[in-house]
């Protein structure tokens, strides 16, 4: 496998990335209970819950406003995030993706939200985990591929707006360019119009824009 | 490549090409070469054996796991990676996740370095920093193939990872206070980068059978150089010669932690500055020759020294040395530092800030803030837990380091960063700015500050988990807070996650190293209790294991042994001399009821590591539900060996040399007859006989062997039970070091038993 990608012939700046983070955060931020990811997510492991070669289990946890717990896979790193103070369930896209840049944003969207289901459904008893479904973080650490740019940021909106209209129909979402200036290029995106949706409903969105 | 609409180029689609010339030619062509072998590799046209030496020299490491085999609390299962036929070194598959080692020389940041290792450890890491206890950097689950382009984008700001592994002269660390210190008798900075430098791929530095580690500290009592650890170190010294003050070095060689540490012995009162290089040169070329090649086990340069003596070891240098052809670069950085200015690098505002009082400055200047030499400036300690920090936290921290303190920022062989040259005027705005980014944690250098190294997290070798204690025993220790005495606040608890000593704990006042123990049929996680060891002096003394306790009991000893501490000494004792005062058989006695073990059944937790709740037991180990376990003879005979390790350390204590080494010798003999009477029932008590059943029945068959130190610890038997045939006269060191072996003979032992034990239930 090679770091260099391939380029997007439609793009003037940016190509698909390898590497992309996709952000929902947790509802309520006091009653999450870190302690209990790390044997949600070692238990995944037995499982198999999630698609990929699953690795190991990381504890972040004495981390302030760190990664948290980290499930690694091969492919793709889940982390219960806390940059900026604000906890959340965060899927990154590590290597072997393929296609053009919506499509990986697409499959990063649901990988998250599939992984974000599956958090709900196991922790659905006692102190349950739910995800904000209005809000996402989307964060680009493949600076060759989508650098942290004015430029690009004009340029990754559109195709986000493509992947997102598959989740929330015609509900306008925008936009806010967010983050340490020469960090990774991070758009913070809010749903705006009118609606409620439901994870599972997001799920199935994404998985039908997905192919 | 893609155009744009206006027909300007765009910033090419691969690291190399844009980064361009900016990356230096030598570098540039030193890592296209590494490039260049793993494609090599990849085509199979080198060996494993080769390439992971080849790896490791440029700082790529293996991490847990990487051998594709995974206990998942329910059984051992196969990690299936996409080349899944590709290695990266013997057992090592090729997509395995691994580690990267980015070398500091004296643990120097720049702001601009602080940014780009930000952007590297989240484009090719999992977004944290690790500093180490060398002043290191670590990035972990890192792909193979990502590392060139990694180690190009640091080339760019002045970073290298060559030589941070393998058979090499590592990272040369030195005390994060020099040039500021107020001990200090000069900056041994200049000189730490002069020996990095001259070093760092020197053609006699290349033919080392294991590596070798230099360290560097300005004074001889303060304990931020660690030089008496090191393989090589310089403690600075002045001298009037003629009428004109030299600088020179206490020099010293031959130290080590590793499973047997050894106190470094003195090479040179003082050695010269301008002999300082060629010294190191003619070290490098002795141990080169000498240094043993084939047993892994015996090839520090601790050993070469003690099986030499420093007397002949020091002949042979000197001899060396007078052989030496001219070289220019021996002498060339002195001009530069005798060039040198002692600051500041900042003018004192006129005006001063006043400090905004409140209780989180009042606690961070108290813990994190120290005086400088320099007057009107100080340096502060920026505390990391476990020596993390994130992408975002090291990238806010570059540009609070530009406001507040230039580039003058050092890790510290504490896991922490030192900002120096702050202005006091600035100390309540940089606190502020530090708050901002969750940095200003009022607990450097503390009880709770503690070092702990990856142990299981991401180590191969790791036992216990030693980050996991950590965690525990740092929230243990904060919530107690307030109700913690004074007196041990500046206390220090370091823990490893094996007897490989990496998170240092043979020098902390309160160390663990993680082992594991049979009981009630189970392998269970257990921590040995090191006290008395001697942060000060460079490292001045190390502590000696009391007993081993089960981790989870591990947070209720720390507190006995703290509380014991408090009620107990006399007038302004310190640790180290309470601990020698009180002796090791009460220590052992205050701790003796939490060595035990509850049943499976009755509490679980015990048989899991902390922050990790798979079981801690081999997957094909029988969980019945039996009424009741019987203890194997071979446990109490282990048992046995360990008390008669504590007789001998009682002895040594005593001053009783000879007594001491026999008991440990005594030791090891009935550990081994245990485990040979399973082999050979009717086995005697007579040595000879011992020995021999031990070698035919579990050293030959390779049973014994442990999985990554191999013969190490059944060739302790062999050689001290040839020295006691021959006449053995024991020095305090050689003593000391004899319990020492024999205590990792009986670790061994140990594990042995939990590698082929069944559980006999009744």
């Amino acid at each position: 496998m090679s770091t260099q990608v391939a380029p997007d012939v439609r793009s003037r700046v940016l190509s698909a990335p390898q590497r992309v983070g996709v952000k929902l955060f947790v509802e309520d931020q006091e009653a999450f209970d870190r302690a209990r990811m790390i044997e949600v997510f070692h238990r995944w492991i037995q499982e198999d819950r999630l698609p990929g070669t699953l690795v190991d289990v990381h504890d972040y946890t004495h981390v302030q406003e760190g990664p948290g717990v980290l499930l690694i896979a091969h492919e793709w790193h889940l982390r219960t995030d806390e940059a900026g103070g604000r906890i959340g369930l965060e899927y990154e896209m590590k290597r072997e993706a393929s296609g053009t840049l919506s499509e990986r944003l697409g499959e990063a969207v649901a990988s998250l939200l599939e992984a974000a289901a599956a958090l709900e459904q196991d922790t659905a008893g006692d102190n349950p985990v739910r995800f904000v479904t209005r809000e996402m973080v989307f964060r680009f650490t493949d600076r060759l591929a989508v650098p942290a740019t004015d430029a690009a940021f004009e340029e990754v909106t559109p195709e986000l707006e493509k992947v997102l209209a598959g989740l929330y129909g015609d509900a306008p979402v925008e936009f806010e360019r967010v983050g340490h200036a020469r960090g990774p290029l991070t758009l913070h995106m809010r749903v705006v119009g009118e609606g409620e949706w439901t994870l599972e409903e997001l799920v199935s969105g994404a998985r039908s824009a997905a192919g | 490549m893609t155009t744009n609409g206006s027909g300007q180029a765009p910033e090419p689609r691969a690291w190399k090409a844009r980064l361009g010339s900016r990356l230096g030619e030598k570098l540039s062509r030193e890592i296209d070469s590494f490039e260049g072998q793993i494609e090599q590799k990849r085509a199979g046209k080198l060996t494993d054996e080769v390439f992971a030496e080849m790896r490791l020299r440029r700082g790529v490491y293996g991490q847990r796991y990487d051998n594709g085999q995974r206990h998942d609390g329910v059984s051992s299962r196969e990690l299936v990676f996409p080349n899944a036929e590709l290695t990266k070194g013997p057992g090592t598959l090729w997509d395995a996740p691994g580690m990267v080692r980015i070398k500091n020389p004296f643990g120097a940041l720049t702001a601009d370095q602080m940014d780009v290792l930000a952007e590297v450890s989240e484009e090719y890491a999992d977004g944290i920093l690790h500093v180490t206890t060398r002043q290191d950097i670590q990035l972990h689950f890192v792909h193979l193939e990502e590392t060139p382009d990694l180690m190009r984008r640091l080339g760019v700001v002045g970073i290298t990872t060559h030589e941070a592994c393998g058979n090499a002269v590592r990272n040369v660390t030195a005390c994060h206070l020099s040039g500021v210190c107020t001990t200090q008798t000069f900056d041994v900075t200049p000189y730490a980068a002069a020996v990095s430098d001259f070093l760092l791929g020197h053609p006699d530095a290349q033919e080392f059978g294991r590596k070798f580690k230099p360290a560097f500290s300005g004074c001889a009592d303060r304990p931020c150089g660690l030089v008496k650890m090191h393989d090589i170190g310089g403690i600075a010294r002045v001298r009037e010669v003629d009428g004109v003050e030299r600088r020179g070095f206490e020099f010293y060689v031959g130290g080590g932690l590793g499973a047997v540490p050894h106190q470094a012995e003195l090479f040179d009162e003082f050695l010269p500055e301008e002999e300082l290089l060629p010294i190191c040169q003619s070290i490098s070329r002795v141990f080169a020759r000498l240094g043993e090649k084939d047993v892994r086990s015996r090839a520090r340069l601790k050993f070469l020294v003690a099986k030499l003596g420093i007397e002949e070891f020091r002949r042979l240098v000197l001899e060396d040395r007078a052989g030496l052809t001219e070289d220019s670069r021996w002498t060339a950085f002195l001009d530069d530092v005798h060039k040198g200015h002692d600051g500041p690098l900042w003018q004192i505002e006129k005006k001063r800030d006043k400090l905004t009082p409140s209780p989180q400055l009042e606690a961070w200047l108290g813990t994190n803030v120290t005086q400088q030499r320099q007057p009107g400036y100080k340096v502060v300690m920026i505390y990391l837990p476990l020596g993390d920090i994130t992408a975002d936290q090291m990238r806010g921290l570059a540009d609070v380091a530009r406001r507040f303190t230039g580039d003058a920022v050092r890790m510290t062989v504490e896991q922490n960063l030192a900002f120096r040259w702050v202005r006091e005027s600035d100390l309540s705005a940089l606190h502020e700015a530090l708050e901002e980014l969750a940095l200003a944690d009022p607990r450097a250098e503390t009880l709770t500050d503690i070092t702990a190294c990856p142990g299981t997290d991401t180590c191969k070798l790791g036992i216990s988990s030693s980050r996991g204690l950590a965690r525990t025993l740092m929230d243990h220790l904060e919530t107690r807070g307030e109700e913690l005495d004074e007196v041990v606040r500046g206390l220090r608890i370091k823990i490893s996650g094996c007897f490989n000593s990496c998170g240092q704990h043979h020098m902390a006042d309160i160390g663990f190293w993680g082992v594991s123990r049979k009981r009630n049929g189970y392998n269970v996680p257990h921590f040995q209790v090191v006290l008395g060891g001697q942060w000060a002096e460079n490292a001045g003394s190390y502590g000696l294991a009391i007993v081993a306790v089960p981790g989870r009991n591990i947070p209720a000893a720390t507190d006995r042994i703290i509380q014991y501490y408090v009620d107990e000494r006399e007038g302004d004792e310190g640790f180290k001399a309470f601990v020698t005062r009180v002796g090791k058989a009460s220590l052992r006695t205050l701790l003796q009821d939490l060595t035990e073990v509850p049943a499976y059944e009755q509490d679980r937790s015990f048989y899991s590591n902390w922050g990790d709740p798979r079981e801690f037991t081999l997957g094909d180990m029988g969980v019945g539900e039996c009424a009741g376990q019987i203890v194997s003879p071979v446990e109490f005979g282990l048992q046995a060996s360990e008390r008669e390790i504590f007789s001998a350390q009682d002895r040594l204590d005593q001053g009783d040399f000879n007594g001491a080494a026999d008991i440990a010798y005594g030791a090891m003999l009935i550990a081994a007859r245990t485990l040979a009477r399973e082999k050979e029932i009717g086995l005697g008590e007579d040595p000879e006989a011992v020995v021999a059943a031990f070698k035919t029945h579990l050293f030959d068959p390779g049973l014994f062997h442990d999985p990554f130190a191999g013969g190490k610890f059944g060739n302790y038997l062999f050689r001290v039970h040839r020295e006691r045939k021959n006449g053995f006269e024991a020095t305090p060191s050689r003593a000391r070091q004899r319990i020492e072996e024999a205590q990792l003979f009986i670790e061994a032992a140990h594990s042995y038993h939990v590698r082929t034990a069944e559980t006999v239930s009744v």
